[in-house]
């Protein structure tokens, strides 16, 4: 018998729904996992013990009087502390924003709570999302709970942390440049990367506004496509927002795959991919074969501009984005004799090094003189990648790389080269520019047991042709 | 060519309003100029795009203008609730007398 926090959403569903259990057996289940993992993973900024059982205690009560309930009645789960939760602080994993307690409530959560699903910590990661690997946050590193010694990916490394060792059933991640896929598949974990727009990002503190998007990390594919369902769709707080009608993502999973298309990109499986990386998402690519689908090379030859375009635009964004941050209103703060150094001080010292090489950076490549030289090029370059993306959706339904050319690295292996660091993300910061939706599932595993992980990439709102291809291949896995 | 000396870094992070040590100005400015020698190479493309395309085809939206009520003051405040008069907040002076 499995313990209470192993189990998925939709297993948990099925049993409080039987009442087999209670809200407050599978909300104490996850909080006392949490306390023992704690102290050595390190998943959480904010732990939600007290208000998460009385709203455990209330919709058990509710379901007991025959009360209606939502979707995610009972279910425990966690945001990565960039969502705005009024009433617990939210710090974006840095020292600026340490004690905030935001006015307001970010939609996501919203959401999830009008499903009744119950909140029970915000989860650790690189402060704004400016990080790979959880290790720039200011409330000290995640540790990969699959091997201690290794990085949970990041940003959002203390959602991927938490749904592997069961801190609650699923989190909210955040990706701008693969900070939901690439914690997903150093933990083992699905992370999806939606589409630009699919869902709200009224109340997330922003790292690039033209990138950031809100998604599920789950347990599996079929949990994803479900907490999609709740969180998508327009918000009239977040102009960009996207009007398309959200369809039931859980209802595509069993399609047939006969006769579908994968494009297997050419500059996604080069010589800087780990062996054995690249042959488990062979393997993969040959289950599909047996499915019936055709594989078909592609060639992106603007990849190699990729991540360049992807960080002139990002700094140059999140440079303007954090310049809101000095001080005055909330967060950090410290004393001057003049409002100038007031700021300098306060933004000096709130800041961590990731953040201020960031900000340096992206006010450079805005600056007189240098923005037609970086962030001119860059938009120019961006919008040759989606052409170049579109016009492969043209000949396949979904396009299959590696999520990361690396296994999970150790703790402290990348800190001191941030531009080696920046260049794991090779095949997941590139897909942000263009905004089309990436889901990250495992693939496989290393010799020495460390999951890998495999993504698929979809056009624009097609969110459900890769939940069906996704499926269909963790049900491979099973068999 | 170098593009970034001492110089620059302290210039930039001023206009960042970002205080930097004498450390960081070191390890920022060979750091950041790695960086830019590597993205440069967006330079070595020759074709341009100079359409303005949002990625996922957004459309401007408009409503009408309605008045709703908005977060209260003290709601606002709440996070320097030691540092306000009068429901404004108190700053260092930016301007001298």
């Amino acid at each position: 018998m499995k313990e209470l926090f192993q189990l998925t959403v939709k297993e948990a569903l099925d049993l409080l729904n039987k009442r087999d259990i209670s809200a407050v057996d599978l909300v104490s289940s996850c909080l006392k996992r949490i306390d023992s993992m704690e102290p050595s993973i390190n998943a959480f900024i904010t732990i939600i013990h007290d208000e998460a059982l009385e709203k455990a205690e209330e919709i058990d009560k509710k379901r007991k009087d025959g009360k209606k309930l939502g979707k995610l009645a009972g279910i425990p789960y966690s945001v990565k502390d960039v969502y705005n939760t009024k009433g617990f602080q939210t710090t974006a994993g840095s020292l600026a924003l340490k004690g905030y307690i935001s006015p307001y409530n970010a939609t996501v959560y919203e959401r999830l709570e009008s499903e009744d699903a119950i909140l029970i910590g915000k989860t650790n990661c690189d402060p704004f999302g400016f990080g790979s690997s959880t290790e720039n946050s200011a409330y000290g590193i995640t540790k990969n709970p699959l091997d201690t010694t290794r990085v949970p990916g990041g940003s959002s490394g203390g959602s991927g942390a938490a749904v592997a060792y069961g801190g609650g059933l699923f989190s909210i991640g955040e990706d701008t440049g693969g900070s939901i896929r690439c914690p997903a598949s150093f933990c083992g974990i699905t992370g999806l990367k939606p589409t630009y727009g699919r869902v709200s990002r009224y109340g997330a503190i922003a790292y690039a506004s033209s990138y950031d998007t809100v998604g599920p990390m789950t347990k599996d594919v079929y949990d994803n496509a479900l907490i999609l369902e709740v969180i998508a769709g327009m918000d009239p707080k977040d102009a960009t927002s996207h009007t398309t009608k959200v369809p039931q993502y859980t209802k595509f999973l069993n399609q047939n795959l006969k006769g579908k298309r994968i494009g297997l990109v050419k500059e996604y499986l080069n010589d800087g991919v780990d062996k054995e990386i690249r042959d488990s998402i062979l393997n993969a690519i040959k289950t599909f074969k047996n499915m019936g689908c055709e594989i078909i090379e592609i060639s992106l030859p603007n990849t190699e501009y990729a991540i360049a375009t992807y960080y002139v635009i990002g700094i140059a964004e999140a440079s303007s984005n954090l310049a809101r941050i000095d001080g005055i209103r909330f967060g950090h703060f410290e004393k001057g004799s003049t409002w100038k150094e007031q700021v300098m001080k306060t933004r000096g010292s709130g800041f961590g090094q990731e953040e201020k090489r960031r900000i340096i950076l992206g006010t450079y490549a805005l600056s007189a003189g240098y923005s037609e030289k970086y962030y001119k090029k860059a938009q120019s370059m961006r919008i040759l990648l989606k052409n170049e993306i579109m016009e492969a959706f043209k000949k396949v339904d979904i396009l299959i790389t590696p999520t990361m050319p690396v296994l999970p690295f150790k703790i402290g292996e990348n800190t001191s080269d941030p531009l080696k660091m920046w260049l794991t993300d090779a095949f997941t910061v590139t897909i942000n520019p263009t905004g089309v939706p990436a889901l990250s599932i495992p693939s496989g595993k290393s010799a020495s047991g460390l999951p890998i992980g495999m993504q698929l990439i979809g056009s624009h709102f097609k969110e459900e042709i890769l939940y069906n291809f996704a499926y269909q291949y963790e049900k491979s896995l099973i068999k | 060519v170098k593009n970034i000396d001492r110089k620059t870094i302290l210039k930039i992070s001023k206009l960042a309003n970002i205080e930097i040590t004498e450390d960081e100005v070191e390890i920022y400015s060979k750091q950041i100029e790695e960086i830019l020698q590597y993205v440069n190479k967006l330079n070595r493309v020759k074709k341009e795009e100079t359409s303005f395309q949002s990625h996922t085809n957004l459309k401007n939206i408009f409503r009408d203008d309605i008045s709703k009520t908005s977060l209260s003051s003290s709601e606002a405040l709440q996070n320097r609730s030691k540092k306000i008069k009068d429901n404004l907040f108190i700053i260092t002076e930016v301007l001298n007398r």
